[in-house]
């Protein structure tokens, strides 16, 4: 039998996250590095902050109740009704 | 640091124009980035149709919103890049040299420089309906240098571009043969 704990996905999410972070402001330091700051750069750089933020905050507003202790146990996965998934 | 600073500018040098892509070729990405972006909420009416256990799960239920939401920040960051790599793709025009900047991807550059009086031809086209429609395309220079063909893509308006460079190539090689004698 496999447990997975929840909290290792948000593990997992987090650091996808650092990820993003780091891929974006690499994005940025291009656009700052090439002298590339004008109203369309900075107003796609604005769309793209806020729907991430958007994004942030909608996902902290559907997770804040979540067990993060409940494990996901697997026991065979390829038996029908053989794990908690649902 | 600006543009100045980046190409390192002579003393003598200044900027004519900077050329970038046609913000219209950058539509078809905007198109496909909407279209990705409803791709989760057909899943989802999919996933509540056929396992409608799926969203209410204490297991599945976090599982689905940390993928969703991994797949919009996805979709951000592709769109971001590609924004940059299209945005940073320029050509800066000075009374001395044209510079070709292109940014390929996230972690690759290139910087070509052409001396204008070293341009030998020059031609500019319009070929197909949105090109023609919106008045874009691309102005090629032949050269005598060691990059021996130099295009610059999408650019709008390309016949007036390629007389403004062939203008400044002539003034340039005017500037040179003073030079020499």
């Amino acid at each position: 039998m496999i447990a997975i704990p929840l909290y290792v996905f948000l593990f997992i999410y987090f650091a996808f996250l650092l990820v993003f972070a780091i891929f974006t402001i690499i994005n940025f330091g291009h656009i700052f590095q090439t002298g590339g700051i004008t109203f369309a750069s900075f107003i796609v750089t604005a769309i793209i902050l806020v729907l991430t933020a958007f994004v942030l905050f909608f996902t902290w507003f559907l997770l804040q109740n979540v067990n993060w202790t409940e494990t996901w146990q697997i026991t065979n996965w390829f038996s029908n009704g053989s794990n908690n998934l649902f | 640091m600006n543009l100045i600073n980046f190409i390192h500018k002579k003393s003598y040098e200044k900027i004519v124009k900077t050329v970038r892509r046609d913000p219209i070729t950058f539509v078809p990405y905007i198109i496909v980035f909407l279209l990705t972006m409803l791709v989760p909420v057909g899943v989802l009416w999919l996933i509540n149709t056929m396992f409608p256990g799926l969203l209410v799960g204490t297991i599945s239920y976090p599982l689905v919103v940390l993928f969703a939401s991994a797949y919009y920040l996805c979709l951000f960051l592709f769109f971001y890049s590609y924004f940059v790599a299209f945005y940073l793709d320029m050509w800066v025009i000075t009374n001395d040299r044209l510079i070709d900047v292109r940014q390929i991807s996230l972690f690759a550059k290139s910087i070509a420089e052409l001396d204008l009086y070293q341009i030998q031809d020059a031609t500019s086209d319009v070929k197909g309906f949105f090109p023609s429609v919106f008045n874009y395309g691309n102005v090629n220079l032949q050269t005598a240098g060691s990059v021996p063909k130099f295009i610059i893509y999408n650019t709008p308006d390309p016949h007036a571009l390629r007389q403004l460079i062939l203008d400044l190539a002539a003034e340039d090689k005017r500037y040179h043969a003073s030079q020499k004698k």
